[in-house]
């Protein structure tokens, strides 16, 4: 409506412009046809003004009387003379005088009145004035004349008989034509003056019609914009916000009903006042003031024409409340300059956004504070899990009966299982924190998944289930990416794809494409063929406790950390299941290509020792300095000491640590972190300014985190464990150290220790598995474990010909373990010893003694085959109920 | 345009001019008149004006006569015009009309002008002040025959006021004058 209107002013300015400037070419015309035709009309009026001649008829008719009076009184003078009488010779004098005089005025009158002398008449006229002439001179020389005197002049006065009375006719002739072309003449300018007057009438009416079409459009425009106005002015007052206008002082023009409502103040009240004294606080009002004053100088307002703006106002009670403005700079009809002010009230709608706004917080605080609950609950649980733990290796110290061997395994079982909880548990709260570790380290993913697959060796072979490996395009890829994380994932994924797989095959294909942009995309699947997962279930099981079913053991924690380390890496984890026929996980990230130098690994190969060589260091019992708060924990360390051959002593804290330094040195000393008195960074600090030698200092410490490391290293001490503390993290640590190797033991096999126990078979594991698998599982177990140690045995022969040694541990060692599992001990043993021997080098001949080891192994099977048989008949309902196909 | 005899419209303007400054002289006039009652001395040449009608001081019988000398005495007036009969600028000089109806103390009534060849036209009083018209009996300082339109002429100054040049005027500019006889007003 309001752009009709627009569109509409332009062609109408046009038209009105259009009949202005007729209006103004007629007012011109019509002027300059006055001042052309004013010279002509002058000069025709100037005509009439006087008279250019005298009266030209009464000359002409008098010329004939005077000529016929001359006559006469010739003819009377004859007349007298011939009757011998006197006559008047005066009076026929005067005549002939009068004549005289009449024709020298006719001519000149005739010529002054036509002034075309050579015409008609005037050649009349000078003849008849020659022939005068002539009379004259007969008459000047009268004395006293005679009758014949007077006949002869008569005689010539009569010859002009003819011209005069031509003359007089002629020359009325001329006189009628004059008349008529005068009279013409007067009707030329009769007609231009009536011209000129119906031209300026004409042009009188142009300028009445173009008034009167500007008036009828005036009209019409008024009425359209009265009736704009009032649309406006019913938008205005329809409005929810309010509506001010205002002018460059601030007084206000303009105050719609919606500003009533809204503060408060009637239109009677607000029109004409100032607004900064109604709506604005008294704090702001400075400020508006210089607004508005930069605005005006400038041309340019921070508010004006300048969109929204929330501003502090208040309404007629001193209230205040937040507004949203809108200010437009406008002008009025009158040009001058105004400003449109539209308000709202949204103190509603900041209160609201507040409360929101803290709800929001409050939850992520309720969350946080459930995962903190969850992580400090976890970690307290820790520390009496390491004492359990603890407690049940120091237990098996070989004096034990098989019935005790059982139930500490079974301690110790539930205590990892337990500590597994507690670490998933942990791992999930970390993940889940806003601020994750970002530890980039070069990751081998190749070499990872293959430790995995190997720590998972025992596992599989509990299960029964196979695995391969395949690595597209090939295994030297290398990575930039947190390994904690990644290992987790795959940890996880493996761990749960052999859970739910019973006697089947595992698969993992990793594939990787190296991108020009130095980054790697990796794809690694982990398949299986076992159980599957419901369609209803798939949407599931990446949440946290979700596990498939209640009994199938497990944390339910595995994949949702999966899913949050894939995530916190930037990937995603994608899962396909058929219920019956097996599950696929499939882990899809990009990573960063490591750089091509060789970075030394953050790895270290710890060196081993082996109970068959001859690398027993002979030492006096080195002494270590335990410093812990925890009394337990001093105590249980100290035991664990004492097992290894050395000397221990107790720090409760710091300061107590510190003094003993003063006066001993040790072999090695174990520093707790969080101590009363002096924690144990200070207590590091103290030891190490202290001008004693001592030992290295390593933290032992629940937390597992970079900072802690950093920290932990930047005070000086060397190395970090974490609680709880196993006996073979303490034997690590004291080779490493070199302080001792009385034991060699690697990762955390829950094997027996492997003291001078030459039992081919530990009966109480099989015995264990049959309760558990029962007997046909156990068969088949067996033949897989055959299979396997065979084809280990060959790769690692293989491995050991091509120079490859630690790969041929590596075999070696996941041979042993899958023995260890089974219980057959000697065999758990020699494999043992024989890994060790090819990591240090020491092989006999680096030939692997593949045939004792089939005896030994033959030698297991059997005992193993009695003791299943035997144990199966006492066999018991299964207690652990396996995941139903 | 023909000019009527009897009845000469006469420009307003005149009519005002006329009664405004004809005031005064009527009074010298006929204190003037009285004056000449007592000493009007006798024509002694031929008579060329003679003046008769509403007069109040006639030398012969009922009219006043002039001759040349006489009318030489009457107050004169000249000035140089040129004329629609004349060719050229002339000098007119002769007795104002004016002067002379003073003289014989004529009364308020138009004039009427009768010329030699009995050419008779009414000049109105209108027409006459002061100064002009004069009876020109001398064109350019020597005097003029019948047959040049004398020997009197009644002559207003056409060249010094349009006003002059109108065909009444013309009527009343009558040459070869013989008579003038005062009308009863």
């Amino acid at each position: 409506m309001l752009s009709q209107i627009k569109r509409k002013a332009g062609p109408e300015k046009l038209v009105g412009g259009l009949a202005i400037a007729t209006a103004t070419i007629l007012t011109i015309a019509g002027l300059a046809l006055v001042a052309f035709s004013y010279e002509g009309l002058k000069t025709s009026a100037e005509k009439f003004q006087f008279a250019a001649s005298d009266n030209v008829t009464w000359t002409i008719v008098q010329i004939e009387v005077d000529y016929q009076n001359l006559r006469l009184a010739l003819s009377h003078g004859l007349l007298s003379a011939e009757r011998g009488e006197p006559f008047d010779l005066n009076a026929i004098k005067q005549a002939f005088d009068i004549y005289y005089s009449r024709i020298d005025a006719g001519r000149f009158i005739y010529g002054a009145a036509f002034s075309a002398t050579l015409d008609g008449p005037g050649e009349i006229l000078n003849q008849l004035a020659v022939a005068k002439s002539d009379i004259a001179t007969d008459i000047d020389s009268w004395v006293s004349p005679s009758g014949n005197d007077l006949a002869a002049v008569l005689a010539r006065v009569d010859d002009s008989a003819e011209d005069v009375r031509n003359f007089t006719t002629q020359a009325l002739q001329v006189l009628v034509a004059d008349a008529s072309v005068e009279r013409e003449e007067h009707l030329a300018i009769l007609n231009r003056y009536t011209t000129l007057l119906i031209l300026v009438v004409g042009l009188l009416v142009g300028l009445l019609a173009v008034s009167w079409v500007l008036q009828r459009r005036l009209k019409s425009r008024a009425s359209e914009t009265l009736r704009i106005a009032d649309n406006l002015q019913r938008v205005i007052e329809t409005s929810q916000d309010a509506v001010v206008i205002a002018d460059t002082e601030g007084r206000i023009l303009e105050y719609s009903k919606s500003a009533e409502e809204i503060f408060g103040y009637t239109a009677a009240e607000a029109l004409g006042a100032k607004m900064e004294t109604l709506f604005i606080p008294d704090r702001f009002k400075e400020a508006h003031r210089k607004g508005m004053q930069r605005y005006l100088e400038t041309g340019h307002g921070k508010v004006v024409n300048s969109g929204r703006h929330v501003m502090q106002g208040c309404d007629k009670d001193g209230r205040e409340f937040s507004t949203e403005v809108t200010i437009a700079a406008s002008k009025d009809a009158y040009n001058k300059q105004i400003f449109i002010g539209i308000m709202r009230d949204i103190s509603d709608l900041i209160a609201n956004e507040v409360k929101l706004q803290k709800a929001l917080e409050t939850a992520k605080c309720e969350l946080s504070a459930k995962q903190r609950f969850l992580a400090v609950m976890s970690h307290e649980m820790r520390t009496p899990l390491q004492g359990v733990l603890a407690t049940f290796d120091l237990l098996d110290d070989g004096s034990v009966t098989d019935e005790q061997i059982a139930l500490i395994d079974l301690g110790k079982r539930s205590g990892m299982k337990a500590l597994d909880q507690v670490n998933n548990t942990l791992e999930l709260a970390r993940l889940n924190e806003d601020m994750p570790v970002r530890k980039t380290e070069i990751i081998n993913p190749a070499a990872s998944l293959r430790n995995l697959v190997a720590l998972l060796d025992p596992l599989l072979l509990q299960q029964g289930n196979t695995i391969d490996l395949v690595f597209y395009p090939d295994e030297n890829i290398e990575i930039l990416g947190n390994k904690r994380m990644f290992d987790a994932i795959f940890e996880n994924l493996l761990a749960n794809a052999n859970k739910f797989t019973r006697a089947g095959h595992l698969g993992v294909a990793m594939e990787a494409n190296v991108r020009d942009d130095n980054q790697t995309d990796l794809t690694i699947r982990v398949q299986d063929n076992g159980v599957g997962i419901a369609k209803e279930d798939l949407d599931h099981i990446f949440e946290d406790f979700a596990s498939g079913h209640a009994d199938s053991g497990g944390t339910g924690l595995g994949l949702p950390i999966v899913k949050n380390a894939t995530e916190k890496m930037g990937g995603e984890i994608t899962v396909d299941s058929t219920v019956g026929v097996g599950s696929v996980f499939t882990f899809k990230c990009r990573f960063a290509t490591a750089p091509l130098q060789d970075l030394p690994a953050l790895q270290i190969e710890p060196p081993r020792g082996g109970p068959q060589t001859d690398l027993i260091i002979d030492k006096p019992k080195p002494r270590v300095l335990v410093v812990d708060d925890n009394e337990i924990n001093c105590t249980l360390l100290g035991l664990m000491i004492q097992r290894l051959e050395c000397d221990y002593e107790c720090a409760e804290d710091g300061l107590l640590a510190v003094e003993k330094c003063r006066h001993q040195s040790y072999d090695l000393i174990l520093m707790d972190l969080n101590m009363p008195k002096m924690n144990g960074l200070d207590a590091t600090s103290a030891i190490l300014d202290l001008n004693i030698e001592q030992g290295p200092i390593v933290c032992i410490t629940a937390q597992n985190d970079a900072e802690t490391l950093a920290a932990v290293l930047q005070v000086g001490m060397t190395d970090l464990l974490t609680k709880p503390i196993r006996l073979e993290m303490l034997v690590e640590l004291l080779e490493n150290e070199a302080i001792s190797a009385p034991f060699e033991k690697r990762g955390q096999l829950p094997s027996g220790t492997a003291t001078a126990d030459h039992n081919v078979l530990d009966s109480n594991t099989i015995k264990n598995m049959v309760a558990e698998m029962g007997q046909d599982y156990i068969e088949s177990v067996l033949n897989q474990f055959t299979l396997s140690l065979t084809n280990a045995l060959v790769q690692a022969s293989d491995h050991l010909k091509s120079g490859q040694n630690s790969d041929a541990a590596d075999v070696l060692h996941s041979a042993a373990g899958s023995a260890g599992m089974l219980g057959g001990i000697t065999l758990h043993q020699t494999l043992i010893g024989l890994e060790d021997a090819v990591r240090r080098g020491l092989l006999k001949k680096n030939h692997i003694p593949i045939q004792d080891c089939h005896k030994l192994l033959e030698e297991f099977l059997v005992e193993a085959q009695s003791a299943v048989v035997a144990h199966s008949n006492h066999s018991v309902n299964n207690t652990f109920q396996t995941a139903e196909a | 345009m023909i000019v009527e005899r009897n009845h000469q419209r006469v420009p307003r303007r005149m009519q005002r001019r006329n009664f405004l400054m004809a005031a005064p002289f009527i009074i010298i006039g006929s204190q003037f008149a009285v004056a000449q009652d007592a000493v009007a001395p006798p024509v002694t040449g031929p008579v060329l004006l003679t003046v008769d009608g509403d007069i109040a001081t006639p030398s012969e019988g009922s009219a006043a006569v002039f001759d040349q000398q006489r009318l030489d005495q009457l107050p004169q007036n000249e000035f140089r015009t040129s004329t629609i009969w004349t060719e050229g600028v002339h000098r007119f000089s002769g007795p104002t009309l004016q002067g002379l109806l003073d003289d014989v103390g004529a009364g308020s009534g138009e004039i009427m002008a009768t010329a030699i060849n009995n050419y008779v036209v009414d000049i109105s009083r209108s027409l006459v002040e002061p100064t002009t018209p004069i009876i020109a009996t001398r064109i350019d300082g020597m005097l003029f025959s019948v047959r040049r339109k004398g020997p009197l002429w009644i002559v207003f100054p056409y060249d010094s006021d349009p006003l002059f040049r109108s065909e009444l005027v013309y009527a009343s500019s009558v040459w070869q004058l013989s008579k003038l006889t005062v009308l009863q007003p």
